[in-house]
């Protein structure tokens, strides 16, 4: 019997091919979204689960009492370690390290890598796969490195590596610190240990015996707190179960001015990538959730609708089948193996358009959704029974009205019942307008937020901004000295007009702050400035505005030591009048004690995303700080290329053994706003897809009202009614289907977006335009669809519609 | 003169021969007239209704209305045409199922761009005429067959039409509604409308002051009563 109903099913399919192809496309093109969706989900919720006791893994992360007194993400260097030592009852391991950017070098092959100077435990605390060396003991000694696979091959061509001697630039007088391969790691998986910082930490090297900062051991000073520290705890203890030993140690151990503003926590490292950046993953997945669960919902109505539509052409082999003696029953399931074959047929689609839209949907989301050929029979099952789920669901409702049509009509072909289902569909076409209509205002309101963004004026000109890593870092005065030269070489280019060495370039907020007491303030509670080392050229490279004063000693001379530039927040925070503010002195505060005389005053600009607003922000020289991280170029318009080509000769001639590594600050600066930019492409795409689906819901419900109302186009015709008059019958119908999916979607639009817009600072005014638009635009697209389609029933001849009675 | 056809053909090709419908009609209606068309089933009865009613085109010959040469006239026109001076009556009704009485029989003026207070009055003196206010608010399959048909003859005449065309309009009548609606075809012809009818019943083709009788698309016989 159920090959019977299959075989009639696959008859009826090929029959009404038409209606059949827009059916399965419908479906399919939903079912495509909702599996891309679902693997990008299933791949976030994996990031750190294959972690060895993925539960057990902490991060310990630091409140500070007093703003800009050191990061969130990091804490003191030996905290970590010490509570291992006091408490082995409680914590089984920990792991801490020194992420640092430099030049890794084997043979005459020079790069520039992330390296984690730090603990050696980390690839049995966290079970890394290795590929080559000893599992036992990775390090053999503090001259060992640990590196990845992929690192390996770039270095030597192979991933067999074990004991090739690799050199790690440090920042000491020019030195190099060489160590000998002792393992090679499998490429490490998103994991929020090594990946915290969201870098590719490619090189592992042990802390203990370390060169690398003129201080020896970054992990041993307890005033040290810029040591990033996870801590793995015995099973069953608690995050809340450290906090007093916590309290304890840094009593114990760490100095009086850090104890008294410093609370650590514990984080989960389990979930802290979905909760990381106040939940912006976590948003991301909900997001697409429902996306996804919306446009299956429209697609299932689709379905519906359109099944539906189709089926008068069908009422009269019901009737006959119900006379020859079939029960309802046997209808039903005749109905119900033809939608699942429907749903079989649009599920091998969408695998299909799964691998064909892959690349498209990894490169707007920047993921990376895996290839059909890796899923497992889990996700094979899963899906299986999920299409014939969806083929039952959208099947249902029409096979239960249609097999309730009464004989003596439906033999003559006539529909019963098609005011009653009328409501039922029309709300369904409302419901999927509304939807539409919410998702459509959504897009827009991205779009004009993220151009909002990208129309600031954020003070500095971020175009024909070159920005060259400087290498080698060698943080004294030696070093300075030698990429001013190095500098000077350059700019005898005539496409650099300006150039500047600096650690910090506008993509954050500078991690490192100044304690400064103002003039003529007796007390010694300081206030903490985040502080940019930079050259006297900065401004002029950057095309920073300065209120007063000048730029350190630009267009001077010589250098004066001692002297600090602050923007106007600065000097608004600091008590002082931008006027008379140039030549105070600002003061650290004792024990260290000393003076900064303030050089000059900048105009605030965005020094870091827009949306973290301006703060207090101070400059000190690279020569009285002692480090830099890039060199950065301001460039005449003229030929990209040709100018990138002449620099970086240029550098291979003044730094021969140093990587060239450039990218542009315009570049850099859309990579700060990559959240907004792929929901905004991904509001694109569910915009289109959106559209086209209630498209094809309109197109059935059109389908259907037509034939039911063929007969009264043809009494109208003969009434005297026009084409026109005919379309405009249609289209008054549907007008007020959409007049109320506006009615409903623009408040709930309005709110949701308003909800969106509540997480930026810097934020447009939502206006009335785009919900015109949209409005309109839905209005427009709808009653051309409904047009065309009525076209032909408005214009075919009434008596053969007529005679067909 | 009302209407004049002139050696009217109509033809379908079926495979490499013609099947004719209609062959050479020629028929002239002058205003006043009653008519009815009889024949056996297939003879082209309904065709010829259409083809007067400029429903349906012909494949040949000359059809002037009221002078106007129809043959040459594009659809547009025709339907002008039509809408001014023809009503149509059906077998079957034709009522829209979705609208009641009153707005069935409105439609018409509607598609004529009447003025609203004008429409209310036609109708309403519609209704009062044919003695079915009271169930001005009803829906079609409220009805009895009589009075739908009565509804159907009502929307035909409320744009005082020259000319009622008439397809079987007892057919699915019983004999005494049947009876009460040709009354009423023979009350409208005195009153000056021009009817044609086409019917299988000898009873109901003797209201005609003409009957026309057709075979194979043919005029076999005419006469005059």
């Amino acid at each position: 019997m159920i090959k019977n109903y299959f075989k009639i099913a696959w008859r009826t399919i090929k029959s009404r091919r038409f209606y059949s192809v827009v059916n399965i496309l419908g479906l399919s093109a939903g079912m495509v979204f909702t599996l891309l969706i679902a693997a990008f989900i299933r791949d976030e919720w994996a990031v750190n689960r294959s972690l060895r006791n993925a539960g057990n893994h902490y991060l310990v992360r630091s409140n500070w009492k007093v703003k800009n007194m050191g990061l969130d993400i990091t804490t003191i260097a030996p905290l970590a370690k010490a509570m291992k030592e006091e408490y082995p009852g409680l914590v089984a391991n920990y792991y801490r390290y020194n992420p640092v950017v430099n030049v890794v070098s084997a043979g005459n092959n020079y790069y520039k890598e992330n390296i984690a100077i730090g603990d050696t435990s980390f690839i049995s605390m966290y079970g890394f796969t290795l590929v080559q060396g000893n599992p036992q003991q990775p390090f053999r000694d503090d001259n060992s490195a640990v590196i990845t696979e992929s690192m390996a091959k770039k270095l030597f061509g192979k991933t067999d590596a074990l004991n090739q001697r690799i050199s790690v630039q440090t920042l000491v007088n020019n030195e190099k610190q060489d160590y000998l391969v002792s393992a090679v790691l499998k490429d490490l998986p998103r994991n929020s240990v090594t990946g915290l910082v969201k870098d590719d930490y490619t090189v592992f090297v042990p802390t203990t015996g370390n060169r690398y900062y003129a201080g020896g051991d970054p992990a041993v000073p307890w005033t040290s707190v810029y040591e990033i520290a996870f801590l793995e705890l015995k099973e069953g203890v608690t995050a809340a179960d450290m906090q007093s030993p916590f309290r304890q140690v840094l009593a114990k151990y760490a100095p009086e001015n850090i104890r008294n503003n410093l609370e650590v926590e514990l984080v989960p490292v389990r979930d802290y990538y979905r909760n990381a950046d106040n939940g912006a993953v976590q948003k991301m997945i909900t997001t697409l959730a429902l996306t996804g669960g919306f446009i299956l919902l429209m697609a299932v109505i689709n379905f519906i609708n359109i099944s539906i539509g189709v089926s008068p052409y069908r009422l009269k082999e019901i009737g006959l089948r119900k006379v020859l003696g079939g029960n309802r029953r046997q209808l039903v399931f005749q109905f119900l193996s033809e939608s699942v074959l429907l749903a079989l047929i649009a599920g091998g689609l969408s695998l299909l358009g799964y691998e064909l839209l892959r690349p498209v949907f990894n490169q707007v989301l920047d993921a990376s959704v895996s290839p059909l050929r890796r899923a497992g029979s889990p996700e094979l099952l899963f899906f299986t029974a999920f299409i014939l789920l969806l083929g039952i669901v959208s099947g249902l409702y029409p096979a239960f009205v249609l097999s309730a049509a009464r004989i003596a009509h439906s033999v003559k072909g006539k529909m019963t019942s098609a005011t009653s289902g009328a409501l039922l569909r029309k709300s369904l076409l409302v419901v999927q307008f509304s939807l539409t209509v919410i998702v459509f205002i959504g897009a827009i309101s991205v779009s004009r937020q993220v151009s909002h963004v990208f129309n600031k004026d954020t003070g500095y000109n971020r175009e024909q901004l070159l920005v060259v890593t400087a290498f080698p870092k060698q943080w004294d005065t030696a070093g300075v000295q030698r990429m001013e030269n190095i500098k000077q070489q350059l700019l005898q280019l005539p496409v650099v007009k300006a150039a500047s060495l600096t650690f910090e370039i506008p993509d954050r907020k500078p991690p490192a702050a100044l304690p400064l007491l103002p003039p003529g303030e007796k007390g010694n509670q300081p206030l903490n400035i985040p502080t940019i080392n930079v050259d006297e050229d900065y401004a002029a490279a950057c095309e920073i505005q300065l209120v007063s004063g000048s730029f350190f000693n630009h267009g001077a001379g010589a250098f004066i030591p001692g002297q600090v530039v602050l923007n106007e927040a600065a000097v608004k925070a600091l008590g002082l009048d931008s006027r008379t503010a140039i030549g105070q002195q600002l003061r650290f505060p004792p024990p260290s004690g000393g003076a900064l005389t303030i050089a000059g005053i900048v105009k605030d600009y965005n020094y870091s995303n827009i949306q973290e607003g301006i703060e207090p922000l101070a400059f000190m020289h690279v020569r009285d700080a002692l480090s830099y991280r890039y060199l950065a170029l301001r460039l005449r318009p003229g030929n990209t290329s040709e100018a990138i080509a002449g620099i970086q000769s240029k550098w291979k001639e003044a730094a021969p053994y140093s990587p060239f590594e450039y990218f542009f600050m315009d570049e850099k600066f859309q990579s700060l706003y990559t959240a907004e930019l792929k929901l905004k492409k991904a509001a694109n795409v569910a915009t289109g897809l959106n559209l086209l689906i209630v498209l094809m819901g309109v197109f059935g419900v059109v389908a259907f009202a037509l034939i039911r109302r063929n007969r009264e186009i043809a009494i109208r015709k003969v009434l005297g009614a026009d084409t026109p008059g005919i379309i405009r019958l249609f289209l008054k119908e549907y007008g007020w289907a959409i007049t109320i999916a506006n009615l409903v979607g623009w408040p709930v639009a309005y709110f949701i977006i308003d909800k969106w817009l509540q997480n930026y600072t810097y934020r447009i005014q939502q206006d009335i335009f785009s919900y015109l638009l949209v409005g309109l635009s839905v209005f427009l697209v709808a009653f051309l669809l409904i047009a065309v389609q009525c076209f032909k029933a408005a214009t075919a001849n009434p008596v053969k519609s007529l005679r067909t009675e | 003169m009302l209407l004049d056809l002139k050696n009217i053909f109509k033809w379908y090709n079926t495979g490499g021969s013609r099947t004719f419908v209609l062959k050479d009609i020629n028929l002239s209606v002058e205003q006043g007239e009653f008519i009815s068309i009889m024949g056996p089933s297939g003879s082209g009865k309904s065709t010829l209704l259409n083809v007067i009613g400029m429903l349906d085109d012909f494949n040949e010959g000359e059809y002037f209305f009221l002078e106007e040469p129809v043959h040459r006239l594009k659809d547009k026109q025709k339907s002008a045409l039509y809408k001014q001076y023809v009503g149509f009556v059906f077998q079957a009704y034709h009522l829209i199922d979705e609208l009641t009485v009153y707005e069935n029989i409105e439609t018409p003026l509607l598609y004529q761009d009447v003025k609203s207070s004008a429409r209310k009055a036609m109708v309403a003196d519609m209704l009062d005429r044919f003695r079915i206010v009271g169930k001005k608010d009803l829906f079609p399959n409220q009805l009895s067959g009589g009075q739908q048909q009565l509804v159907g003859i009502a929307r035909a005449l409320i744009a005082d039409p020259k000319l009622i065309l008439a397809d079987e309009p007892t057919g699915n009548l019983n004999s005494k509604q049947g009876e009460e609606i040709m009354q009423l075809f023979r009350q409208l012809n005195s009153e000056g409308v021009t009817i044609i009818q086409v019917t299988h019943s000898e009873k109901n083709a003797a209201y005609g002051s003409r009957i026309i009788n057709l075979l194979d698309g043919r005029v076999e016989q005419e006469a005059e009563r």
